[in-house]
C-alpha cells in the first residue's frame, strides 16, 4: 500500500499547519497511484500505460451503449486459473478472448493426436490434427486419419468419417457448416475411388461419397479433412 | 513533454504560502493533464474510463495470483511489436502468450500469399503456386516450427493434361517447408494451384 489519501482536506475550519501534511501526502499518493500501470508525472509519455493488470472480477462488468470492457475472471477447470474476456456495448455478449475451452493451453487453439479404435466406419480414427477458435466462436479444425480400411464402397453411398471430438480435440456444438477433403500425396493410385462429395451429418460425423463402386483392391485414399463450424 | 510540472513533495511545513501556491496550482493542472492521456478526464460523463489503451514496449511483467497482465513487447517481425498477456502466478502457462494476431501477406498480382498466427501458436497459411505434375515444390511454410497439414490444393485453371486431382501432401519437413505436389494420370504442363495449410 502507498501513503494514505485524504479526500476531505483542506477544510475551511482548518489551520494551514494542520493541512500542510495531508496535502503533501495526497500529492505523493496521487503520484504513487498514477505510476501503477502508467508512465508517471513529468515524463515525456506521462499518462500512457506501461502494462495493464486486470484484477480478477467476480462478475461480468456492465457496459454502457458506447463502450466495451476488457477484463479477467476465473474459468472453472482452467489450468491457467483465469482468462481474458470482453463484453460488447449495452451489457451485450460476453466473449472469452483467451483459453476458449478445457482443451486449451490458454490460447483457444491447439493440436491433437492419436485416437483409434472407433468402429462402424471405413475410416475409424484420427491420427493428428489442429484446431483454432476465432474470437467470434467459429472453430476451424483440420486432421488426417491414421487408418483407412481397404474396404469396398458403393457409388453414391455414404462413407462415414468421424469428426474428431475428445482426445485433445474440442467438439463442435452444431453440425459443422463446411467440410472439405483433399487427397494426400502418395495416394494417387487410389484416386479412382472417385471421391466427389463430402458433407457433415452431425457434430461428430461427416460422410464422403464416391462416384463409383469400388473394385478389387481399391481403397478410400488417405487425405486431409477440414471442418468449419461452431 | 507535459506542460505542467508535478511536485509531489509540496507543501513543506517550512514553506510560506507564496512559495507553495504556484506549486500546488501547477499540481492541480498537472493532474488532469496526465489523467486525460488515454482516459476520460475530470468533470465529464464517464470520467476515469479509458478512451484508448496505449502500451509502451517492455519486457514481461510479473503477475500476482489474482491478475492477468496485458503488455506490449518488441518482436521485430512481421510487426514491430505484439500484444501479450501473462497469466497469474501459479498458472500452467508460464511464458507470455501473444494475443494479437500478426498477419503476413505478400501480394503478387492477384496471387496473394501469406499466413495468420493465432495466440495458440496455430498458423493458417495460404497462397498460390505453379508446378508440373509430380514435381517437388517449396510452399512457404517456413513459419511452421512443428508440423502442418495441407487442407486444400485446388487448381485455378484447366490446362492441357490437367490432373483429375491434386495432392498437396503432408510436409516432409515443416522446418524446411518442402511439400510435394502430384497430379494424376500423367498430366503435363504447368498448373497453378491454390493451397491452404494449417499447423504449428
Amino acid at each position: 500500500m502507498t501513503l494514505p489519501y485524504t479526500p476531505n482536506v483542506p477544510q475551511g475550519t482548518q489551520q494551514i499547519n494542520q493541512t500542510q501534511d495531508p496535502i503533501e501526502v495526497n500529492f505523493q499518493s496521487i503520484s504513487d497511484f498514477v505510476e501503477v500501470n502508467h508512465v508517471g508525472f513529468n515524463q515525456t509519455l506521462e499518462g500512457r500505460h506501461t502494462f495493464v493488470s486486470y484484477i480478477q472480477q467476480a462478475t461480468d462488468p456492465s457496459t454502457s451503449a458506447n463502450e466495451m470492457a476488457l477484463y479477467s475472471k476465473v474459468v472453472s477447470g482452467d489450468t491457467n486459473l483465469m482468462e481474458m474476456f470482453y463484453r460488447y456495448p449495452s451489457n451485450g455478449s460476453v466473449v472469452q478472448l483467451t483459453g476458449l475451452n478445457n482443451y486449451s493451453t490458454g490460447t483457444g487453439g491447439g493440436s491433437f493426436a492419436g485416437h483409434s479404435g472407433a468402429t462402424g466406419s471405413i475410416i475409424d480414427s484420427w491420427s493428428n490434427g489442429f484446431w483454432q477458435y476465432m474470437s467470434n466462436g467459429v472453430l476451424v479444425m483440420v486432421w488426417t486419419p491414421s487408418n483407412y480400411f481397404a474396404s469396398s464402397f458403393t457409388a453414391g453411398s455414404a462413407i462415414p468419417v468421424p469428426i474428431p471430438h475428445g482426445y485433445g480435440a474440442p467438439t463442435f456444438t452444431q453440425t459443422p457448416f463446411n467440410v472439405q477433403f483433399v487427397i494426400l500425396f502418395g495416394q494417387s493410385t487410389n484416386i479412382n475411388s472417385g471421391i466427389v462429395a463430402a458433407n457433415a451429418t452431425s457434430t461428430t460425423q461427416m460422410n464422403l461419397y464416391s462416384a463409383i463402386t469400388s473394385s478389387s483392391g481399391q481403397t478410400v485414399p488417405m487425405g486431409s479433412f477440414m471442418a468449419i463450424g461452431v | 513533454m507535459p506542460v505542467y510540472t508535478y511536485t509531489s513533495n509540496t507543501p513543506n511545513a517550512e514553506d510560506p504560502m507564496n512559495v507553495t501556491q504556484p506549486l500546488i496550482l501547477d499540481n492541480f493542472k498537472a493532474i488532469p493533464e496526465l489523467i486525460t492521456v488515454n482516459h476520460v478526464g475530470f468533470n465529464v460523463d464517464n470520467f476515469g474510463r479509458h478512451n484508448v489503451l496505449a502500451l509502451q514496449e517492455q519486457s514481461a511483467p510479473t503477475t500476482t495470483t489474482t491478475e492477468i497482465d496485458l503488455f506490449c513487447q518488441v518482436t521485430g517481425s512481421p510487426n514491430p511489436a505484439e500484444l501479450y498477456i501473462v497469466y497469474p502466478e501459479g498458472a500452467a502457462t508460464t511464458t507470455p502468450v501473444k494475443v494479437s494476431i500478426p498477419y503476413v501477406d505478400t501480394a503478387t498480382g492477384t496471387a496473394h500469399s501469406g499466413y495468420v498466427s493465432f495466440p495458440s501458436g496455430i498458423k493458417i497459411s495460404y497462397g498460390q503456386l505453379s508446378a508440373s505434375n509430380a514435381s517437388t515444390i517449396n510452399v512457404s511454410t517456413s513459419q511452421y516450427t512443428q508440423q502442418s497439414i495441407a487442407i486444400s490444393g485446388t487448381a485455378t485453371t484447366v490446362n492441357s493434361g490437367w490432373p483429375t486431382a491434386i495432392n498437396l501432401g503432408t510436409g516432409t519437413s515443416a522446418t524446411t517447408g518442402q511439400w510435394i505436389l502430384t497430379g494424376n494420370k500423367g498430366s503435363t504442363g504447368t498448373t497453378t494451384y491454390n493451397y491452404l495449410v494449417m499447423g504449428i
